[in-house]
């Protein structure tokens, strides 16, 4: 399947972060596999009509995400492992969308409650000790409450 | 002067004339963006086919009418001027293609690269003449004991020197000029390859007519090296007697006809397209 992408020239969201994100978007939702080739650069950047350095930083942002490697007589392609593809949270998200769509809810009110989970759970500065206190089992704290500090990221 | 100027001015019009409503007929519009795209590919191509046929004409005519004193070489050089004019007219069309307007752009994630666009055989058919040429043109400078004259024995023994010969006196500048094309050719192929795709049509017909420009690139530019190649075995058979002449007349000939036939090879570019839209419109009469 081809996908198409989209860009807004004025919305508010940078023009490299609106390819970023429909890649990433493509290749979690299984449009784009493992070892696709995307268009050179210039071909996007043509057919887009924007800045060669536009795309050439969409793509360096997939890169350092994961989601794309570049290959020298390959040109770009979908890595092996792209980041959330198949994983847990990939299929929880999948999972939301699909309540989201059974409870008639627009793609806006999704975006809403996903930034307000997010918000709930913010992470801290990075640096600085975390205190999390757990309130139940969960699949990584099954133990009754404690009290436990640990460095972000770590 | 004023008869080729003449000439060549009612050939340029009738075949810009011609190919613009040849164009327009055959091909399926799907909407007003295919419509310029379409529009601007078929000016170029009728554009760069005036400035060659009437360039040729009228080059052709000076000569002939003012008993002009051109040296062999400059005749040898005319039809890789020709090649010249048709390749910087498509890259300045495909330089100037129509660009996406609009403040919401959309572009396919399907990569594209020269061998998807232009059609394979022809591309290959251009390579062989531009190898053939060279390669004939090498050999030549090689057997040649002056810069365009051979040596020739007779049967009776007898030795000369015959010219004129396609030594290196016309083979490097045409070996300089092939070269310049086929660097050409691909650096058009590769602006084919690059320019905006048709906002508003389905991928195959974005496709269908880049492979179509692709085809009239290659056609167009195939055409002088082969014509080239064709003289320059003519040249080797009318100054080399003995068997080789025989071989060298018909090498010539596959050339200049090979180069001809390729040239007209009609494209089925948008066929799928054609036979789309007739099956659609044949289910709106029904």
């Amino acid at each position: 399947m081809i996908q198409t992408l989209r860009v807004d020239l004025e919305s508010p969201v940078p023009h490299y972060e609106q390819i970023r994100a429909q890649v990433a978007a493509a290749v979690t939702a299984g449009r784009l596999r493992a070892g696709d080739r995307l268009p050179t650069v210039r071909v996007l950047a043509a057919d887009l009509g924007i800045a060669t350095g536009t795309v050439a930083r969409a793509y360096r942002e997939l890169e350092a995400g994961g989601w794309v490697t570049t290959r020298r007589r390959h040109g770009t392609v979908v890595a092996d492992r792209a980041p959330s593809g198949g994983s847990k949270v990939g299929e929880a998200a999948l999972r939301l969308v699909a309540a989201a769509r059974a409870e008639r809810l627009s793609d806006q009110d999704v975006h809403d409650l996903v930034s307000g989970a997010l918000l709930a759970h913010s992470a801290p500065p990075p640096g600085r000790p975390r205190v999390v206190v757990g309130s139940g089992p969960t699949p990584n704290d099954p133990g009754p409450s404690h009290v436990s500090a640990r460095k972000d990221g770590a | 002067m004023v008869l080729p100027m003449t000439i060549a001015l009612a050939v340029v019009t009738v075949v810009g004339v011609a190919v613009l409503v040849w164009d327009q007929r055959r091909t399926p519009l799907p909407s007003d963006a295919a419509r310029v795209a379409n529009r601007h590919a078929a000016i170029a191509a009728a554009v760069a086919w005036a400035c060659v046929i009437g360039g040729l004409v009228a080059s052709v005519g000076i000569v002939l009418m003012s008993n002009a004193d051109l040296t062999g070489r400059v005749m040898a050089l005319m039809p890789a001027d020709a090649a010249a004019v048709l390749l910087t007219v498509h890259a300045v069309g495909e330089l100037t293609w129509p660009r996406p307007r609009g403040t919401v752009r959309e572009a396919r994630l399907a990569p594209r690269d020269t061998d998807d666009v232009a059609p394979r055989w022809l591309h290959r058919v251009t390579w062989v003449w531009v190898s053939a040429l060279v390669a004939s043109l090498v050999v030549f400078g090689v057997v040649a004991d002056g810069p365009r004259s051979v040596a020739v024995t007779t049967p009776s023994g007898l030795e000369y020197s015959a010219a004129p010969f396609p030594g290196w006196w016309y083979g490097v500048p045409l070996i300089a000029a092939v070269l310049a094309i086929i660097v050409g050719v691909e650096l058009v192929l590769r602006l084919v390859t690059l320019r905006p795709a048709v906002a508003g049509v389905p991928a195959a017909w974005d496709l269908a007519l880049r492979r179509r420009s692709a085809r009239r690139v290659l056609r167009g530019a195939q055409l002088p090296i082969a014509l080239t190649a064709a003289g320059v075995f003519w040249l080797a058979s009318i100054t080399r007697a003995n068997a080789t002449s025989d071989v060298c007349l018909v090498l010539a000939w596959v050339f200049g006809v090979g180069g001809c036939l390729v040239a007209v090879a009609p494209g089925r570019d948008f066929r799928a397209a054609r036979t789309e839209s007739a099956a659609s419109g044949a289910a709106v009469a029904a």
